[in-house]
């Protein structure tokens, strides 16, 4: 049981099942607004250049938990179609500047914006249907079938009083294949692994059918079998069907190999952002994470491999 | 510190608002059969069982109600129900005793019952989904204390006010009862600012017990007469109920499970946090403060028209939960039938078992769901639900 990402494997498969059951009623979902207005909204933003394209606008963040500051001024922006990783040492905020950016958290300070849209003047039911989050883990005590928690990904799409109708059940059926879970659609959410939860939670982010996939550690349950495919799942998403990607990994190999642009969030700040060759210098990472690393140039590929070396040391 | 907003965008993408959709559109994601097959199943295994589950209960519920209105002093037989029933425009049928039985005492009071039990129990389902707790309860914010407290008040003063069905007692519980949900909210709300669960909970439990302290002070200063109406009111019955009483008490009831079948889907993502929720586009805040008030407004009737019936609202919802799964769409109504059948077989077994004298509701209930709960907890621990 793997992920399917090849692309033979979505390209091939049967799809008759669905057709008979639902294909027809399948067409019929309604589209997403597609963001025209985009430019608009900040056609007078004057110095920062306005720009269409920006899918998600981090402007000056400030955040504190009563009175220990987490986030002092973030700021970033996200291209649409990007591939980002959010780094950082634990504790410097990555979870919480995700929180913020969902309006989970609301910030003391500063602005997100979504295509250009103010993401304080959207509702949650709007954000859902454009934003996606795969946590960390989630815990329930109720006894939810994976089938079902995967179902609730519909939910911001739903109509109330609506069933699910046949071309939800497709999208949802669809979402697990891809995180390879339908196998496991009976059975009880609680008692599934940690790896395993994790890839249901991505499928229920999935079946949102969302443009921006936010994820707090989506590697971190996982074998190093499974982190394979998830990346190679997120690279497929983002590369086939443009989705949007930011991503709080800790790996920081993996975040070299996966992602084309890295932010590296210390100390309540974004330290560095850039392509990983950018970021991942020795004394850059020196600085965010307080011990010296030495970085290798894979030889097969691009990729670099940060290896820690130790405390930072006088003459080391 | 290289500026990130300077990166150049890769080429290539359109406007994608909704890529997922048209890819799936143009057949680019066709799925696996195998694959939907499980899924099917899962899909149907469930709905098939919460059907079931519905049905069962249904016809509980139905059997319950001819027992209850059959079982007593005189026996009137179900065939006879049916012909006083629909012969009811009839003067004929309506004629004999057992029809003037029927109808102004069993059917009222059968009927009142089950309302209560279903307000009861789609409170707690209500209750239990916004504390994301499964052991939480419609009292659990002190609505039992405060009615107690409201019903006390108006037994100590000999009140006599009347408002369509209700007399002094009932309206004061039910002012009592909302009046101490809305008091436990503002005051969780006033020390944390947006009120928590554990918030609310502490809260409640404070206002619940000073609340108690009360009552307990004004029933120890009471004569001996008083004290006992007291005391009988807070252990619950259903003697002398009216057509008014379930008049007042169905529109209620009807709205409850309205807003709560229609806010289903928030109440499951709810059961998973709230920040879940908000991400899976639930207004949580909003959402809360609806369920919370059609909790309060639920529980308020239920005690309004019953007194304090405890067990009812904590043991339901939980039980039915077991049978057919925590999905709210299929919780609410059948936590509502659970509720009624099994509120009018207590009431049968209170007013039967020790004929002619009347045991209060609340006995029963509590002696029966005591020892239930008691095997629930048990069966959590194996569940590694604790």
């Amino acid at each position: 049981m793997r992920f399917r990402i090849r692309a033979q494997a979505w390209e091939h498969g049967n799809a008759q099942a669905w057709t008979r059951a639902g294909g027809e009623a399948g067409l019929s979902t309604k589209s997403r607004a597609a963001a025209p207005a985009v430019a608009g909204d900040r056609g007078g933003a004057g110095a920062l250049a306005p720009d269409a394209q920006c899918h998600l606008d981090v402007l000056g963040i400030r955040c504190s938990y009563g009175a220990w500051p987490v986030l002092r001024d973030v700021t970033f922006q996200i291209q649409r179609g990007d591939r980002v990783c959010l780094v950082g040492p634990n504790g410097a905020g990555k979870s919480t500047l995700l929180r913020c950016i969902t309006q989970v958290l609301h910030p003391q300070a500063g602005t997100v914006r979504l295509a250009g849209v103010p993401m304080s003047r959207l509702d949650p039911r709007q954000i859902a249907r454009r934003i996606a989050v795969v946590p960390q883990a989630a815990e329930s005590d109720f006894e939810f079938t994976v089938y079902e928690m995967v179902a609730m990904g519909r939910n911001p799409h739903l109509k109330a009083f609506a069933a699910p109708g046949p071309a939800d059940l497709a999208t949802i059926t669809r979402a697990m294949e891809q995180a390879a879970v339908a196998e496991l659609a009976e059975r009880p959410f609680a008692t599934l692994s940690g790896g395993e939860q994790q890839r249901v939670l991505l499928a229920r982010a999935l079946a949102q059918e969302p443009e921006i996939l936010l994820l707090d550690e989506p590697t971190a349950h996982l074998d190093i079998a499974y982190q394979v495919e998830m990346m190679d799942l997120l690279c497929q998403l983002n590369e086939t069907l443009g989705v949007t990607i930011l991503a709080a990994v800790h790996d920081l190999n993996l975040a070299s190999q996966y992602f084309g642009r890295v932010l590296l969030l210390a100390q309540g700040r974004i330290l560095a952002a850039g392509t990983p060759e950018e970021v991942m210098q020795p004394d850059i990472l020196q600085q965010a994470y307080g011990v010296q690393v030495t970085i290798l140039h894979r030889p097969d590929s691009s990729a670099l491999v940060v290896l820690p070396v130790g405390r930072k040391r006088e003459g080391a | 510190m290289r500026d990130y907003a300077e990166d150049r965008r890769p080429p290539g993408w359109g406007a994608p608002a909704s890529l997922l959709a048209e890819a799936r559109r143009e057949g680019a994601y066709p799925v696996h059969a195998r694959e939907a097959a499980v899924v099917l199943r899962a899909v149907r295994a469930r709905s098939r069982r919460e059907h079931a589950v519905l049905a069962v209960l249904a016809a509980v519920c139905v059997g319950a109600l001819l027992a209850g209105a059959g079982v007593g002093a005189v026996g009137i037989s179900p065939a006879r129900i049916g012909q006083i029933l629909l012969g009811l425009p009839a003067a004929a049928a309506a004629r004999g005793t057992d029809a003037v039985i029927l109808l102004q005492i069993r059917l009222p009071r059968v009927l009142v019952a089950g309302v209560t039990g279903a307000s009861l129990a789609v409170a707690g389902a209500l209750f239990q989904a916004l504390f994301r707790n499964p052991l939480a309860d419609p009292y659990i914010l002190g609505a039992s204390s405060g009615a107690s407290l409201g019903a006390v008040v108006a037994i100590a003063l000999a009140l006599d006010l009347h408002l369509f069905g209700w007399g002094a007692v009932p309206l004061l519980a039910f002012a009592g009862a909302l009046g101490t949900v809305w008091l436990v909210y503002r005051l969780a709300r006033a020390c944390t600012g947006r009120p928590s669960v554990l918030a609310l909970i502490l809260a409640g439990v404070a206002v619940g017990s000073f609340l108690s302290g009360l009552v307990s002070l004004i029933i120890y200063l009471l004569q001996d007469d008083r004290m006992h109406q007291a005391v009988f009111w807070m252990m619950g019955g259903f003697s002398g109920a009216t057509w008014d009483q379930l008049a007042m008490a169905a529109p209620y009831l009807v709205g409850g499970m309205a807003v709560a079948i229609w806010l289903a889907r928030d109440l499951d993502s709810l059961l998973l946090g709230e920040e879940t929720a908000q991400h899976l586009g639930v207004r949580v805040e909003w959402t809360r403060r609806l369920v919370l008030s059609v909790g309060a407004f639920l529980t308020a009737v239920a005690v309004a028209s019953g007194g304090v019936i405890g067990f009812v609202g904590l043991v339901v919802p939980h039980a039915v939960r077991m049978l057919g799964g925590p999905n709210h769409r299929y919780l609410v109504p059948a936590s509502a039938l659970g509720g009624a059948g099994l509120m009018i077989l207590a009431d049968l077994v209170a007013r039967s078992l020790l004929a002619p004298m009347e045991l209060p509701v609340g006995v029963v209930t509590a002696l029966t769901g005591a020892p239930f709960f008691l095997y629930l907890l048990q069966a959590r621990r194996s569940h590694r639900w604790m």
